[in-house]
């Protein structure tokens, strides 16, 4: 999980403090990042996740379920 | 042996089955090869014109086949259509050089041998016509797309620098330039976009969001006799998307 919250925190360009901080919320939030967000899953974890996961996801834990990558 | 052959690659993708089979129907000899060998026979495995090669284009291997293949099937080659390729949409910051490599070696490198090929003094065809594929994300600065517009701008001075070697052969290149077109290809990053993205995407096409065959279409002009006068171009095929 440290190190789905690190790669969040590198493409969020803010501090994440922990699992439950809402990503949409970091300041200069925009698509841009979203998609970002999505590309590191798919890299880094093999997770193609579809725009209605995504949209359902409020929290950086939310973004490491549907990675596979909270535990 | 037939006589001369139009080599589609990407011939089991959206955009390059439709170009076989519009080719096809015109009555002329096909070898379509594409890295997708099932999916070749399922669409083409029952057509006497079309002669498949399945393989990888990019490795000695699948182009050896793809020669074969020509060459078991045909006299030579009038016409090539390169529509093989794929995209890897990523953020400049993941955006990574293997990447890059692996687009330049699909979308660029293999029609530069594959070209090589043709210009050599025993395969060399006059009349013959190849089309490459840009696109607009080599234009029009695409977010998210560096390493394939990188990619794709390559395939344009390519079509240039082939187009001025090989005109005094009698032979064409060009390149077609398409926006987004409805198929597997954009579906895989376009699924990445929200409501709001997807509807400005397709008002940034005025006259829609592309069909394989509009594309299909361009490049079959571009390897017909009808532009026999045009070479070292790129076609922008775009539904307005530029303007
Ligand atoms: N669809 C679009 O929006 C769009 C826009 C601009 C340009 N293009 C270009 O048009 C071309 C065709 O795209 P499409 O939309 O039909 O995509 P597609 O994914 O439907 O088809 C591409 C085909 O290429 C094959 N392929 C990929 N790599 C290969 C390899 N190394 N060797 C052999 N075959 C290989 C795939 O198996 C697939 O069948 C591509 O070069 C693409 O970049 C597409």
């Amino acid at each position: 999980m440290d190190d789905f919250i690190s790669k969040a925190a590198d493409i969020l360009e803010c501090d994440v403090a922990g699992a439950d901080f809402a990503f949409r919320d970091a300041p200069d939030w925009n698509s841009m990042k979203g998609f970002a967000l999505l590309v590191m899953i798919e890299q880094d974890y093999g997770k193609r996740a579809t725009i209605e996961e995504f949209m359902n996801c409020r929290t950086v834990r939310d973004l490491a379920v549907l990675a596979g990558a909270a535990e | 042996m037939d006589g001369f052959c139009t080599v589609v690659t990407g011939a089991a993708g959206g955009i390059g089955s439709v170009l076989v089979r519009r080719l096809a129907a015109g009555g002329g000899k096909i070898v379509a090869a594409d890295i997708d060998g099932a999916r070749l026979e399922q669409l083409f495995g029952a057509d006497g014109r079309v002669a498949r090669s399945a393989g990888d284009v990019t490795t000695d291997e699948g182009f050896e086949t793809l020669l074969r293949t020509i060459a078991d099937n045909s006299c030579g080659v009038c016409g090539f259509a390169h529509f093989a390729g794929f995209d890897a949409p990523a953020p400049l910051a993941l955006a990574k050089p293997e990447t890059f490599s692996a687009l330049a070696a699909v979308h660029a490198g293999f029609p530069l041998r594959f070209l090589g090929w043709m210009s050599k003094k025993a395969n060399r065809v006059r009349g013959a016509s190849a089309v490459l594929v840009s696109s607009a994300a080599a234009h029009g600065g695409a977010k998210g797309h560096a390493a394939y517009s990188a990619a794709k701008a390559a395939v344009e001075g390519l079509t240039r620098a082939a187009a001025a070697e090989l005109a005094p052969y009698g032979m064409r290149v060009n390149a077609v330039a398409p926006g987004v077109v409805d198929t597997e290809l954009s579906r895989a990053w376009t699924g990445k976009l929200d409501k709001e993205q997807l509807d400005a995407l397709a008002k940034a096409h005025p006259l829609g969001i592309g069909t394989p065959d509009q594309v299909a279409a361009a490049a079959a002009f571009l390897l017909s006799p009808d532009a026999s006068w045009i070479t070292g171009q790129t076609i922008v095929c775009d539904g307005g998307f530029s303007l």
